[in-house]
């Protein structure tokens, strides 16, 4: 994968309102800052369009509100464990000594008969017995900040900008085929073997039959872009639509 | 303190994301071997009271020794006249009069402190004005405030200000600092109390309800104009 390593710009024009003077509270060395923002307008990074036969037409760019670099990691991490953690089902099931069936009387008397003493033959200490502290369906979900989120995937995506390709459009596949859309992507530059990310502008019924059933390519649409799917692909195949949203919504916005 | 270097920005994968330092810490898990260090007697030591499961003598008590709580002398009395005012530094003020949260273009009331949370809800009889942070001050303010110290009385009229300090009771600080509520209510805003007078010393001004927000010289030339 290619390290793309792009210095921090503390271009904060695009998004700061005019009374914020953000500059000034972190120079001003002796006054304690009260507002703290640990994001800015990340340097715009260049992308090439392509068409779907791999001809190049032009040139695009990202630039997203991404996270300080000293959190951006620890973010998007948190924000990723986060997301997996809320797809646990949370079924497993164990039962207690209390729960499993039989057990409730002395299996023989206290004193005199040589052995230890016991008062159930469902105990932990026996086999066949009910587990100590075993799990129990639970609800494993945890929650986030909204705007945390937004940043988290921001960041991963504006980290993720080297490995992507922009593609025109994929409406203009006209035939449903798996051959088709695999040959496209290799004219567009995706190597063979690698995990291949389709973002598409809106849900497209025909590169969804066609790449259902690759291994290790996935497809999320615009508006809906999975952080796993992002921090996963070696390539993001982006279509210009899709790109153009992701500028626009975790870009810098009037905020 | 020279400005932290910003660390340079490493590509995200998922082979290396982690929290942040001090994000996690582990914990203490006795009675799991030798190993751990908490193994066995888990940190208890040997025998006796403080070993048991369940049982602690109270907080406080010194095994029968009498206890420090009953040694020291009892002192003073509970003022039930006394006045609290919460303090609010000029470095706050500042900040927040830089940021765009307070007016300068009228006088600034202790509404306007809590409204734009530069105090909190728990204002006591009022707000005081305390002066760390004072060097910050550059522009002319003005305030109305219950108390404030005379460092930063000094600090706000150096700079062209002026702070009154306005007296409300309890109850006027209530339909200062929520209007609202009276109306809901059905009741109109009370008047607003005199000072007792003990106490008239220490306040330039009672306090208007509803507030009077116009700067000083504007009301100066109001009374002008009044009283020609």
């Amino acid at each position: 994968m290619q390290a793309a390593m792009f210095t921090q710009k503390a271009a904060m024009a695009g998004c700061a309102a005019p009374l914020k003077a953000a500059a000034s509270i972190r120079s001003s060395s002796a006054r304690p800052s009260f507002m703290v923002r640990a994001s800015s307008v990340a340097a715009p990074v260049q992308l090439d369009v392509k068409k779907l036969d791999g001809s190049a037409v032009g040139s695009a760019s990202l630039s997203l509100k991404v996270a300080d670099a000293d959190t951006a990691n620890g973010l998007v991490h948190r924000y990723l464990v986060m997301v997996r953690q809320n797809a646990r089902q949370g079924n497993a099931s164990t039962l207690t000594r209390g729960e499993v069936r039989g057990g409730g009387r002395k299996p023989y008397k206290q004193k005199g008969s040589g052995n230890a003493r016991r008062g159930s033959k469902r105990s932990p200490l026996m086999p066949g017995g009910g587990i100590s502290f075993g799990p129990k369906p639970r609800d494993w979900s945890i929650s986030m900040n909204k705007k945390e989120r937004k940043l988290a995937l921001a960041t991963a995506l504006q980290s993720a900008a080297g490995d992507m390709i922009v593609c025109e459009d994929f409406g203009a596949l006209e035939v449903v085929s798996t051959k088709g859309l695999l040959a496209n992507l290799a004219a567009m530059g995706v190597q063979e073997g690698e995990k291949v990310l389709l973002i598409v502008n809106e849900t497209n019924e025909k590169v969804y039959l066609s790449g259902r059933n690759v291994p290790h390519m996935a497809i999320n649409a615009g508006k809906a872009v999975q952080v796993y799917d992002v921090l996963n692909a070696d390539r993001i195949v982006v279509e210009q639509g899709a790109l153009a949203y992701m500028n626009e919504w975790f870009g810098a916005g009037e905020q | 303190m020279p400005p932290r270097q910003a660390p340079e920005r490493e590509f995200i994968a998922l082979n290396n994301l982690k929290d942040n330092p001090g994000a996690t810490h582990s914990i203490k898990r006795v009675g799991r071997g030798i190993g751990s260090g908490l193994g066995k007697t888990s940190g208890r030591g040997h025998k006796g009271q403080k070993a048991r499961a369940g049982r602690s003598p109270r907080l406080g008590f010194e095994g029968g020794q009498t206890p420090l709580r009953l040694r020291i002398p009892k002192r003073g009395f509970r003022n039930p006249h006394s006045r609290t005012y919460r303090p609010i530094n000029l470095d706050m003020l500042q900040q927040w009069v830089d940021d765009g949260r307070l007016p300068t273009d009228r006088t600034i009331t202790m509404k306007d402190l809590r409204d734009s949370n530069c105090v909190g809800r728990k204002m006591g009889w009022g707000v005081k004005l305390l002066a760390r942070g004072a060097q910050h001050i550059k522009a002319p303010l003005h305030l109305e405030v219950s108390q404030v110290s005379d460092v930063a009385k000094a600090a706000i009229e150096g700079a062209g200000g002026s702070v009154t300090k306005v007296y409300y009771n309890k109850l006027g600080l209530r339909a200062l600092l929520k209007p609202d509520w009276f109306a809901a209510k059905g009741r109109l805003l009370p008047r607003s109390a005199r000072p007792p007078p003990k106490l008239e010393r220490r306040f330039d001004r009672i306090g208007a309800l509803p507030p009077n927000t116009e700067l000083p010289q504007q009301r100066q030339a109001a009374a002008g104009a009044a009283s020609t």
